[in-house]
This record gives C-alpha cells, sequence and structure tokens, in this order.
C-alpha cells in the first residue's frame, strides 16, 4: 500500500515501478532479484539506474520493456501496466545489435518498414528522407550504404542510436549500451546522446542502466543507486547540475567531482571484497 | 617491398608450386615405366593400369561413350539424381527446420526422432528402399533425398537455435508478424549455418548417388566404373573415379561462390 501512495504523489509520471519484484529460479531454489523496487521518472525526463553487477537493474530495464514481468508489485508505463514489448518503448541494447546483413540505412529504416503499431508513416519516400535525417543527426550521413562490419564499434553506436530514435518511441530504455565502447567514443556518444534528446520536439522519458557514475550524472536528470543480491533502490539523487554547461566546465567543478566520489564511494562500500 | 625480398618472394611462389609438381611427375614416371614390369606384390601388373592407359581409356570414353550412353550423359544422369533429391530435400528441410527450430514445442515432438535417424548411413537404406520402390529413378533420388533432407533440417535447426537472442528482442519490440520474424530475422541470421548444412548434404549426397548406383542402374557414374570393373577394365574405372571427384569439386567449388556472394557480411 505504501508503494501506491508513493505513486499518488508524482504525477505525470510515464515510468512508474511500484514496489516490483522479481524471483528468479525453481521453487526448490528461489533468488530474490530485485525486492520491492519502486522509482518513478517523470515524461521527458532522464533517470540512470547505477549499481553493482548482478544488482538487477537490467531487470528493471527488462521488465519496463515487457520483456520480462515483475513477480510482484507494478510495472507501469503511462498509467497502464506493461504486458507486452511495444514500439512505444524503444530499447537500446549493450550491444550495438544491428542486423549484418543489412546496411546501415536498411537498419534504421527496419523498425519503421517491418514493424506495426509505430504510429509512424511507412510511406517509403517518407523513410528514406527520416532515415537520412537521423543519420545525419548521429554524423553517419555518408555512411548509410556501409554494412555493420565495415564499420569501427562507435559508427555502430551511433547507427543503432539513429534505429532507436527513428522509431519515435515516446520511451527509450537503454542498457549500458555506451559500455563496451572506448573512453573517448563513449564520451562522444553520451555527448550526442544528451543534445538529441533535448533537440527533439518530442517530450522523450529516458532510462538508463550504467555502472558508471560520471556517465550517469552527465546525461541524466535523476540518479537511482542500487544494492545487490536482492536489488533494492537505496538511495536517489536529483541531479543538480545545469544541462546546457560545457562537459569540461561541468566535470572539473568542485560540486560534480564531489557528488561523483560520494556516489562512487557508496557503490564502493556495496561490493563485498 | 624492396626488390630483393619481391624475389624472394617469387622465388618461394615457384618453389611452392613446382615441388608438389615434381612429385607428381616422378610419381607418374614410376607409374608408367616401373610398375607395369610387376614390382607392386600380390597385384597383377595389369590390374594397376598406366597413366598413358587412362589417357587412351578417357579419350574412348569421351568419344564412344560406355555402355550405349555418352559419357555426358552418365554425368547427366548422376546429376540429375542428386540435383533432384538434395533440391527436394532442401525445399523441404529448410523451412521445416526453421518452424521447428523457432517453436520449441513442435521441435520436442518432432527433433528427437530426426535426430535418431541422422546417424545412420544413407547407404543402409538402400537395401529397404529397393524392397519399397524397385530399382527405378525414384528409389535412387529418394535415398539422396533422405541423406540431405536430415542434414539440411537438423542443420537449420541449429542455425535457428543460435539467432541472438537480442535480434529476436528487437523483432518483439517493434511488433513484426511471426512471419516477417521468421523471413527477416530468422532465416537471414541462421543462414551462414544452413548453407554449412546445405554444402555437406550436397557433397554426401553426391557421394551417396554413386553407391545407388553400384547396386542397380543402366546410366551414371556409379554404374560406369561398377561395370567397367566388372571387365577389368581398369583404366575406364579410373576415369569413372577422377570424373566424380571432379564433378564433385566443381559443385562444391558453386557452392562457396554462391555462398561467397550471399554472405559476403559474415565473419569479418
Amino acid at each position: 500500500m505504501s508503494g501506491q501512495d508513493m505513486g499518488a504523489q508524482i504525477m505525470g509520471a510515464q515510468i512508474e515501478l511500484i514496489g516490483a519484484s522479481k524471483t528468479f529460479g525453481s521453487r526448490t531454489a528461489m533468488r530474490l532479484a530485485l525486492d520491492q523496487v519502486s522509482l518513478s521518472v517523470k515524461a521527458g525526463q532522464t533517470a540512470t539506474v547505477i549499481g553493482p553487477t548482478g544488482c538487477g537493474k537490467t531487470t528493471i530495464l527488462n521488465m519496463v520493456a515487457g520483456f520480462t514481468h515483475p513477480t510482484g508489485g507494478r510495472v507501469m508505463v503511462n498509467g497502464r501496466d506493461v504486458t507486452e514489448p511495444g514500439p512505444d518503448r524503444g530499447f537500446m541494447f549493450q550491444r550495438p545489435t544491428l542486423l549484418p546483413w543489412l546496411t546501415v540505412f536498411d537498419n534504421v529504416a527496419f523498425p519503421c518498414r517491418h514493424g506495426h503499431g509505430l504510429g509512424r508513416p511507412y510511406r517509403a519516400d517518407q523513410i528514406e528522407a527520416e532515415v537520412m535525417h537521423y543519420l545525419a543527426r548521429v554524423g553517419l550521413g555518408d555512411a548509410r550504404d556501409l554494412h555493420p562490419h565495415q564499420m569501427s564499434g562507435g559508427m555502430q553506436s551511433r547507427a543503432a542510436l539513429a534505429r532507436l530514435l527513428m522509431a519515435e518511441s515516446e520511451v527509450l530504455l537503454m542498457d549500458e549500451p555506451f559500455a563496451a565502447l572506448d573512453a573517448q567514443t563513449r564520451l562522444a556518444m553520451q555527448q550526442l546522446l544528451k543534445q538529441v534528446i533535448k533537440s527533439e520536439q518530442s517530450l522523450r522519458t529516458v532510462l538508463f542502466i550504467t555502472h558508471d557514475v560520471e556517465e550517469a550524472l552527465l546525461i541524466s536528470d535523476h540518479v537511482f543507486l542500487m544494492s545487490a543480491s536482492p536489488g533494492r533502490i537505496i538511495r536517489h539523487v536529483e541531479v543538480p547540475f545545469g544541462k546546457n554547461e560545457p562537459y569540461r566546465d561541468l566535470v572539473l567543478s568542485p560540486a560534480f567531482t564531489e557528488l561523483k566520489h560520494e556516489l562512487i564511494d557508496q557503490l564502493e562500500r556495496l561490493v563485498p571484497g | 617491398m624492396s626488390a630483393s625480398t619481391w624475389l624472394n618472394t617469387a622465388k618461394s611462389t615457384g618453389l611452392q608450386t613446382l615441388a608438389p609438381l615434381s612429385v607428381v611427375a616422378v610419381a607418374l614416371l614410376i607409374w608408367q615405366y616401373l610398375i607395369p614390369l610387376g614390382i607392386v606384390p600380390g597385384v597383377k601388373a595389369e590390374y594397376l593400369g598406366t597413366p598413358s592407359g587412362i589417357a587412351v581409356a578417357a579419350m574412348e570414353l569421351a568419344s564412344a561413350g560406355y555402355g550405349g550412353h555418352g559419357l555426358f550423359e552418365h554425368v547427366r544422369a548422376s546429376l540429375f539424381r542428386t540435383v533432384t533429391g538434395f533440391a527436394i530435400a532442401a525445399a523441404i528441410g529448410v523451412p521445416l527446420g526453421i518452424v521447428l527450430g523457432y517453436h520449441q514445442r513442435a521441435g520436442s515432438f518432432l527433433l528427437p526422432i530426426f535426430g535418431f535417424l541422422r546417424p545412420i548411413p544413407a547407404l543402409a537404406f538402400i537395401p529397404i528402399v529397393v524392397i519399397w520402390f524397385g530399382i527405378g529413378e525414384f528409389a535412387k533420388v529418394f535415398v539422396i533425398f533422405m541423406t540431405a533432407f536430415l542434414y539440411v533440417l537438423l542443420g537449420s535447426v541449429s542455425g535457428v537455435r543460435s539467432v541472438p537472442a537480442d535480434y529476436l528482442r528487437l523483432a518483439r519490440n517493434y511488433h513484426l508478424s511471426t512471419f516477417s520474424t521468421l523471413l527477416r530475422v530468422v532465416l537471414p541470421s541462421a543462414l551462414p549455418e544452413i548453407f554449412v548444412s546445405l554444402r555437406t548434404a550436397m557433397a554426401l549426397s553426391w557421394a551417396v548417388v554413386v553407391a545407388s548406383e553400384l547396386i542397380a542402374a543402366q546410366v551414371g557414374l556409379g554404374y560406369l566404373i561398377q561395370s567397367a570393373s566388372q571387365v577389368y577394365a581398369i583404366n575406364k574405372v579410373y576415369v569413372g573415379v577422377a570424373l566424380i571427384g571432379l564433378v564433385g569439386v566443381t559443385i562444391d567449388l558453386l557452392f562457396l561462390a554462391v555462398e561467397r556472394r550471399l554472405l559476403h557480411w559474415v565473419g569479418r
């Protein structure tokens, strides 16, 4: 009941978990992965869930996506319980997950060409124009005819981001999408994501998973810190920094550094050994 | 690259071609001039043939044919049986394998049965098939079908089961229909493995067609070598065997060429 009270306090939330629990395994070997997790992300905001490996942060994302279901509590998007995956919630995987037999262009066009219920134009010329718009947006305007194996990891990530944006989902679910990139490319992708989200006219809600504290503070409005076994939210930080500050000024500011190290310390205490 | 290294590379390339060729040349000379003297114990020298005898036999076969059929007709008969049986097997095996691999429940009914049948050599089915269908064309095509079908089916199932889970989640995320998912995600993703099974099945089919022609046929490469061996025409048998190898290699190269074109995106 207390979970529902909490939900009532935050109006207009687009993503909402109310006491969501998840148990894995058989009757004989049960493991509580998530223990009554409650969080909400308002429309148009970016929230990051951060925590040690195995804390169930990906499970949270999978529940919002509809790939898996809570064994207790509720998971809602736009006030409705999530029952199945759908194009209103675009998912960006840990790896770019581009289809290797398609060109970049065809990969980005894929959801609109072959998907259903996107509420998007399906005419070939419209798709063509929009794919080129989003490819230009992520800096891949010249790469339309390349196949994934011809591109670097960073370019593949850009293409995956373009595909995600192309579907114009209201909610973007991102599962450590930049974790495998080198530091420089990762930084570029973080900046790009921030720009893209803020510049689009449509209000996109983002739920982002990472284990990188700096990444969390750089891109999000809210940070939820989790502990592991079982996964619980132990801290909620409203990120106090301006979204338009240049990267350099931001990361060098004492307030940023202090909050970052505070969170890192807290995370380190959670990891046994 | 400097001139001297270039020269070294050219030298070693030349050596790489010349060395094995010289071995072949020496072997041919021994075969032509020493073996007819009866230096191989236990085998009559005339049964071992000679390179020149093989050349004569090849020209004879090419001009006069064998057993009332031209040489090309023998090749064509064997190829026709193989390709027919293989094509039917692929046309049924690939789609069925995709469905059985994708729908776990349907697969759990049928796959153990096919898994049990696969290790049985197709040659063991030949006597059964002869009893069922006699010794006509259909029996031979059926044996090929049996050989290729199980390979292709189980290869397709395994290809489908190794489709990355995230590809399937992508399809679910954007509400692709089941048909679209199978056609646009599962099939292309499984295609490299399906292709390997098709290539293996084709090579096996070619081997099996020759074996099935050994038993009962009036035309075909298997018939040719079997029949020629009965009259001790050893050089003609050699030509037939070499032809079987040549056609087999050609088929495999064709498959490789198609694979390289179709699957240019794999493994880079």
